[in-house]
């Protein structure tokens, strides 16, 4: 256990660092989404080894099969997309300490994932929706899509993601 | 599985949250929101007292339950829809259901519900929707009293 703590020490001073080197998160107020709307991720790739995958598999509380797991999808489109979860936020005006969290994820996989075949993550911005909530307050509901594909272009993985993005930011409007 | 019936119940898959896994997936999606590993963020934030799991992780669990009912078969689609928190020491339970089943010449594709729930009082925290395609069984060999193995299917005098 003290092993695991030591690990969410250096995360979080991680995570405090980069905020620290960000430029100013946007003033939510003067966000447009339609700037935002449709924005290209500058994309990025991604491989699975077996190994990776046996450390997938195992902080999921599963045996690694035989197959990658498809949690790698998840992973790829996520970290490797050339944002990443905390530029996202930054997209949005809003911080990554404030607490961003998956809401929806729709996948379709049209091909199984295989071992180490370099994977091309592509992703752009679907919408961007000021909502309010009881519990979070004002915060953005972002939707993108991410694909993966095989060298060649041969398209494996989509994942349609919705995120909710806290705005702490922003008052009682 | 030519004999899946529609309403079948899939097996549960059962597991407990550790901290451990809740950094181990924050590293593997870089993502350093701090509700996965700080409970005094997610206290500050007001949604709990314990580390929340990153929803991917929850995704994972599915992705195993149907993995494990399923051997032979492959997910093409998966809809999940998160609800609750996840949080780190819960003991989650993914249950779920078979609600449709089509049948082509390539196999089977069958539709399944699926349930995460957490906790001592099974509160529902992802449900989802999933298609897995089987692979129709390769017609068995009439006549003889054990299947053939592979050697011998692969063998040159058949």
């Amino acid at each position: 256990m003290n092993t695991e703590r030591l690990f969410a020490r250096s995360l979080i001073n991680r995570a405090t660092e980069w905020t620290m080197h960000l430029d100013a998160p946007a003033d939510p107020h003067d966000r447009n989404p339609a700037q935002i709307e449709g924005l290209e991720f500058p994309g990025g790739s991604f491989t699975i080894s077996r190994e990776s995958n046996d450390g997938l598999a195992e902080a999921s509380g599963g045996t690694a099969f035989a197959a990658p797991h498809l949690g790698f999808a998840l992973v790829g489109t996520l970290a490797r997309n050339g944002f990443g979860v905390e530029q996202l936020c930054r997209l949005c005006g809003a911080s990554v300490l404030d607490g961003p969290l998956l809401a929806e994820c729709r996948m379709t996989f049209r091909r199984p994932l295989r071992f180490d075949v370099e994977y091309r993550v592509c992703a752009k911005v679907v919408s961007v929706e000021r909502k309010k909530s009881r519990r979070l307050g004002a915060m953005d509901l972002l939707r993108f899509i991410a694909t993966l594909s095989e060298p060649g272009g041969v398209a494996v993985a989509e994942v349609l993601y919705s995120w909710v993005l806290p705005q702490r930011g922003v008052g009682s409007e | 599985v030519n004999e899946l019936p529609v309403g079948a119940p899939l097996p549960r898959w059962c597991h407990r949250v550790t901290l451990a896994e809740s950094i181990r997936w924050s590293e593997a999606l870089c993502d350093p929101n701090p509700i996965h590993f700080d409970p005094h963020v997610v206290a500050r934030l007001g949604l709990g007292d314990r580390p929340i799991s990153p929803g991917p992780a929850s995704i994972a669990y599915l992705v195993n339950m149907l993995a494990s009912a399923f051997a032979r078969g492959e997910i093409t689609e998966l809809n999940a829809r998160m609800i609750g928190f996840v949080f780190v020491g819960d003991d989650v339970e993914v249950s779920g259901n078979v609600i449709a089943v089509e049948r082509s010449a390539e196999g089977i594709r069958a539709h399944c519900s699926l349930v995460l729930h957490v906790g001592p009082d099974r509160l529902p925290a992802v449900t989802a929707d999933a298609i897995v395609g089987i692979p129709e069984e390769p017609p068995r060999q009439c006549g003889t009293a054990n299947a053939l193995s592979v050697d011998d299917e692969a063998s040159p005098d058949g």
